[in-house]
């Protein structure tokens, strides 16, 4: 089964940048370009892993965070936080938001996916370590 | 960048694969490389000691040194040329740790070859170089910081930055005097002080020349170059401290002086009388308690005995502010009435006229001068006995008088002596015969005799003499006066001094009497004790004695004068006079003198009070009420105090100064008056704890607040107040301090610092986006995941547009930086106006289109030429699209025109966005402004600023109309001749 990761990001060159990456993995990719789409397509389309970017325009990704955590329905779902605010304090408040990890922009594309992959591995163990998990969309699919 | 020669310096121990490197580089169509390449580090870090290549290639494994040891020796010996790292093929993780440790970018070897070098090695030399402006200014935003310091080190308070561990980080000037050290010294120390965030405390300064200071100090958390740190103020109050305590000190010298004079002083209102203090004298003669007399009139309390003596009193008061020695009869609670002398002035405590008054009982001293005031009765009888003597004293007259006096007819006297009728008591024995004696000599006798009748004694004043007539003589004639009663009286008078000696010797005055000689008579024990000489050594001798030589004139004067009155038998006068010890020391000398003839003497007694104590407490009260009233009235700090009611007791000018009202309006009021309604809750409570303490102990305080001025404006203050207890309640004094300044300072800096960090913040994030894009694709088209040429050629325009933004970013930081240290500058020259409208718009054609955003565009045909900075004007219209895409939704609309007007070229930019909030449009055109909330779109904050600089350069104007859900419209307006 294909993982659906969601981006939320309001830059269209690094969005895209984003979903041409995930998706020559073999990610199914959506994409949201503020913070309110983000939300709606998050319950619409029930991601496994949300990649979202903080400084949105109106809500933004702190509150995004913490309103998928406050729903028992998104409570587990994967997030990972995409930002140019590279202060430790930035970092520090998304993670208390109930981010998994946080990346500051510039980051190559294979650090992006190493992280991406790393969190859904452990979130697919925690969630049922009965599936399998060597399904690591490593086959060089396109779109 | 393409033109120039670029300079590599390689560092490569395989020859094949720096041959392979290098002929790929020189070979290139793209740009001219020269290769300078070395075996080993050492070769290279010789190499950059003398030339100043513009990238290094490096292999990591090198005959002297590997790995990421490598790395950082490069970076430390050219930290600002970009590195590039070469790594095999299997060891990509060391070389991402290379990148980490300061390389641009690593190639792996074998791939080295392929056309990816050169772009890599441009891409480095550009992002080390975008790298290196960011840093720079970087380093001038820090420029911003010399703002804050130059507010830190004008401050007078002193401030001092510290960090989380308590380490002085900084200290300003004012530092230096507080705790005299210099500021060096004390920057890395650990400050010792206790802190308490949010409020201000009071501190104790010990500095090393033993002085110690007090200061108030108030921590607020700030950021210290984007640390969090604590800034601490403090405020040297040593000045108000020492003279807060010089008050007290010369309140409480006041206050012991008024209460253990044993004299009775009194503080009084002048206008209606009402008892506002008195002493303990004054409760120990009346009997009445303190809370019967404080706040009543004496009136109210009957104890004037005569109202005239009231009235007269307060007339002579008014119309002469000082007054002495007045005398009056005052009733004591228990009835009695007692006899009070009152010398009173008028004062001015805290702006309210007041009477302080000594009183001294001098109902005993009247007691006893009545005692001796001798009434002499009419004794001079016109009925005087007449006996007319032959030369044998045989009796050959005797008038009916005689007969009345002594009982005896006179046809039993006739023929007989009178010693044959009459016994002659005598005084002493042989009296008769010594009287005979002397008449028969001088032919005249005059003698006081006690005559023994059948009626009982009778004193006599006898005076008898011889009746001659030419030489001879016929007889003798005696006139006799009844001087019983006299006598009487003078015994009586001699008991009375008997009984009244004790009263003479045990009283603390000097009883001094002295005969019409002036030579001493009486001199009691007070005199013993005021004078030194004891009775022994006095009596007998002059008065003049006790007398300074240079009054002794004065003094002989005042006793003839008393002598002569002597008709006004008793008259007194109260007089002051310095008198001198046995020891030659001066004493002050209240004297009451009164005089009585006894018998045949003139008698003069003074009472002297020795008033050293009385003058003394007198100047000391003057002095203490002089200094304080000083202190308060010239210090420039306010200073109030308040009566237990909580009402303004004292207001000095400095009171007036800070909150507008004067003395007469405020007096009486309400402390509340001064305070707004919001803190008043918490203002009351605050005083009422102030007054919790025990009796005696002073509480002091130091809080925050805002007061209201006469004027109705509000104003930050200090207060710092204490409580002194007395018997009706707790009288607060506060020092009013105005800390709108250290406020604003506060505030400017708590400002300037969050501007700085937001704004760093800000250009990193703006940076860092299109970095990331640029970054992205290009390692996404290395990596090879791009196999189709579409995409890539996609991708490319992407890093092509990003790195287009990113010069722009940065050429705003750069015109920032320019305008900051003012070397912002416009370039004219004549140019088509609508040709650089139409260049710029061109741009935003695919932006548009990706936004599904429609331009309408109203261009006129008919712009002229005009005299303008091209670049600069089309930066600003590229800035005002940019914006109103930005701000528009996808689906809106854009309209753009460009006419002139009135002489000047209008330029107007209008989209269909949110809109403005109108308090936030007039911050628009301010640097570092973004808009915050829900129509945050991000940016640098710098745009519109730059903007507003470059079109005022120009003489032109900018400005912006928009309206809430509707859109906004930025237009700017340039004169056509300008």
């Amino acid at each position: 089964m294909d993982k659906k990761i969601l981006v939320i990001e309001d830059d269209p060159s690094t969005s895209r940048l984003l979903e041409y990456a995930l998706r020559y993995r073999g990610y199914k990719v959506i994409a949201a370009p503020n913070g309110l789409e983000g939300i709606k397509k998050i319950q619409s389309e029930a991601p496994d892993m949300v990649i979202l970017d903080v400084m949105l325009p109106g809500v933004n990704g702190y509150e995004i965070c913490r309103r998928l955590r406050s729903e028992p329905a998104t409570a587990s779902t994967a997030i990972l936080i995409f930002s140019a605010r590279a202060q430790e304090s930035d970092k520090d408040i998304g993670i208390r938001m109930g981010a998994d990890d946080y990346l500051t922009k510039p980051a190559a594309h294979t650090e992006i996916v190493a992280k991406v992959e790393k969190l859904l591995a452990k979130k697919n163990g925690a969630a049922s370590r009965s599936e399998t998990t060597n399904e690591k969309v490593s086959n060089n699919k396109n779109q | 960048m393409n033109n120039k020669k670029i300079k590599v310096l390689m560092i490569e121990d395989s020859i094949d694969d720096a041959t392979l490197i290098k002929r790929r580089l020189e070979n290139s169509t793209k740009s001219h490389f020269s290769v300078a390449d070395v075996r080993t580090l050492d070769e290279g870090l010789q190499y950059l000691s003398h030339h100043v290549p513009d990238i290094i290639i490096s292999d990591l494994g090198l005959p002297d040194s590997h790995g990421l040891d490598t790395v950082n020796r490069i970076v430390k010996k050219a930290p600002d040329i970009p590195l590039v790292v070469l790594s095999g093929f299997d060891d990509e993780s060391l070389a991402i740790k290379a990148v980490q440790a300061g390389a641009q970018d690593y190639l792996i070897k074998g791939q080295a070859e392929n056309p990816q070098l050169e772009r890599s090695l441009f891409y480095s030399i550009e992002r080390a170089r975008l790298q290196g402006q960011v840093e720079k200014h970087s380093r001038e935003i820090t420029g911003f910081q010399k703002n804050m310091h130059q507010i830190l080190e004008k401050n007078t308070d002193a401030l001092l930055v510290i960090d989380n561990k308590n380490r002085i980080l900084y200290a300003n000037p004012a530092v230096q005097s507080l705790f005299g050290r210099a500021r060096e010294e004390l920057i890395n120390e650990e400050l010792t002080l206790p802190l308490a965030s949010g409020k201000t405390v009071e501190i104790e300064i010990e500095r090393p020349d033993q002085e110690k200071k007090t200061a108030e100090m108030s921590v607020v958390n700030i950021d210290w170059e984007s640390q969090p740190a604590i800034l601490v103020s403090m405020h040297d109050i040593t000045r108000h401290k020492k003279m807060e305590k010089d008050l007290k000190e010369s309140e409480e010298r006041f206050s012991k002086v008024f209460q253990h004079s044993p004299e009775v002083i009194l503080i009084t209102d002048l206008t209606d009388g009402t008892i506002l203090e008195a002493n303990d004298s004054f409760f120990r003669l009346t009997g009445y308690s303190r809370h019967e007399v404080i706040g009543r009139r004496f009136s109210d309390l009957g104890m004037w005995v005569d109202l005239q003596d009231m009235e007269n009193l307060n007339r002579a008061i008014k119309e002469n502010r000082i007054i002495s020695n007045l005398e009056y009869k005052f009733r004591m609670k228990s009835g009695e009435i007692r006899t009070w002398l009152f010398s009173g002035e008028i004062i001015n405590i805290g702006g309210e006229l007041r009477v302080l008054s000594v009183n001294i009982d001098i109902t005993e001293r009247k007691k006893m001068e009545d005692r001796f005031r001798f009434s002499d009765v009419a004794l001079k009888s016109i009925h005087e006995g007449i006996i007319a003597m032959d030369n044998d004293f045989k009796i050959t007259y005797w008038n009916e008088m005689c007969e009345q006096m002594l009982g005896i007819k006179a046809a039993d006297a006739m023929g007989k002596e009178i010693s044959d009728i009459v016994t002659i008591v005598e005084s002493y024995e042989g009296q008769n015969r010594k009287h005979l004696e002397l008449l028969l000599e001088k032919g005249f006798c005059r003698e006081e005799q006690l005559y023994r009748t059948s009626r009982g004694d009778i004193w006599m004043d006898a005076q008898c003499q011889t009746i001659e007539y030419s030489g001879k003589r016929y007889g003798w004639l005696t006139l006799l006066s009844d001087i019983s009663a006299r006598k009487q009286a003078e015994e009586a008078l001699k008991q009375s001094e008997e009984r009244y000696r004790e009263l003479i010797n045990t009283s603390p005055d000097a009883i001094i009497s002295v005969d019409s000689e002036m030579k001493i008579i009486i001199w009691n024990s007070g005199a013993e004790k005021i004078f030194g000489y004891t009775e022994k050594e006095a009596l007998g001798q002059p008065f003049l004695m006790i007398i300074p030589e240079e009054s002794r004139v004065k003094a002989v004067d005042l006793f003839n004068g008393l002598s002569k009155s002597v008709v006004r038998v008793g008259a007194d006068q109260i007089t002051y006079l310095m008198c001198v010890r046995k020891n030659g020391s001066r004493v002050p000398i209240e004297l009451s003198i009164f005089t009585r003839k006894a018998g045949n003497a003139i008698i003069t007694t003074g009472i002297l009070r020795d008033i050293t104590l009385r003058k003394e407490s007198e100047e000391a009260l003057k002095r203490s009420e002089e200094k304080y009233r000083e202190l308060i009235n010239t210090s420039n700090d306010t200073i109030i105090s308040l009566d237990p009611q909580m009402r303004f007791i004292v207001w000095n000018y400095g009171a007036e100064k800070l909150l507008g009202y004067n003395e007469e309006e405020i007096l009486g009021k309400s402390i509340m008056t001064i305070f707004p309604p919001e803190v008043q809750k918490d203002m009351a409570k605050e005083l009422i704890r102030l007054k919790q303490p025990a009796a005696g102990s002073t509480v002091n305080n130091v809080f925050e607040t805002t007061v209201i001025k006469k004027d109705g404006s509000a104003v930050p203050v200090d207060v710092s107040a204490s409580a002194r207890k007395t018997g009706e309640g707790s009288i607060i004094t506060a020092i009013i301090r105005d800390i709108t300044l250290r406020k604003e300072a506060e505030a400017k800096l708590r400002q300037i610092d969050q501007m700085k960090s937001e704004f760093l913040s800000n250009v990193s994030h703006e940076l860092r986006t299109p970095l990331q894009s640029i970054c992205g694709f290009t390692r996404l088209i290395l990596s090879g995941e791009v196999p189709d040429t579409t995409t890539q050629q996609e991708f490319l325009e992407i890093i092509d547009q990003e790195a287009l933004h990113l010069g722009h970013l940065i050429n705003s930081l750069l015109d920032m930086t320019r305008l900051e240290s003012g070397h912002f500058q416009i370039y004219r020259q004549p140019a088509a106006i609508r040709n650089t409208i139409n260049d710029s718009l061109k741009m935003f054609q695919s932006l548009a289109r990706q936004k599904n955003i429609e331009f309408h565009e109203e261009i006129s045909p008919e712009l002229p030429v005009m005299h303008v900075d091209v670049e600069r004007m089309r930066q600003v219209i590229i800035n005002l699209v940019g914006n109103a895409i930005k701000y528009s939704e996808p689906g809106g609309s854009i309209n753009i025109t460009a006419n002139t007007i009135d002489n000047e070229l209008v330029f107007s930019v209008t989209d269909h966005g949110a809109g403005i909030r109108e308090e936030n449009i007039k911050h628009l055109f301010e640097r570092f402004y973004r808009a915050e909330g829900d129509t945050a779109r991000g940016g640098t904050g710098l745009g519109l600023f730059i903007s507003r600089q470059i079109i005022e350069a120009h003489g032109g104007r900018i400005w912006v109309e928009s309206k809430i859900g509707k859109g906004s419209t930025f237009s700017f307006a340039l004169p056509l001749n300008g």
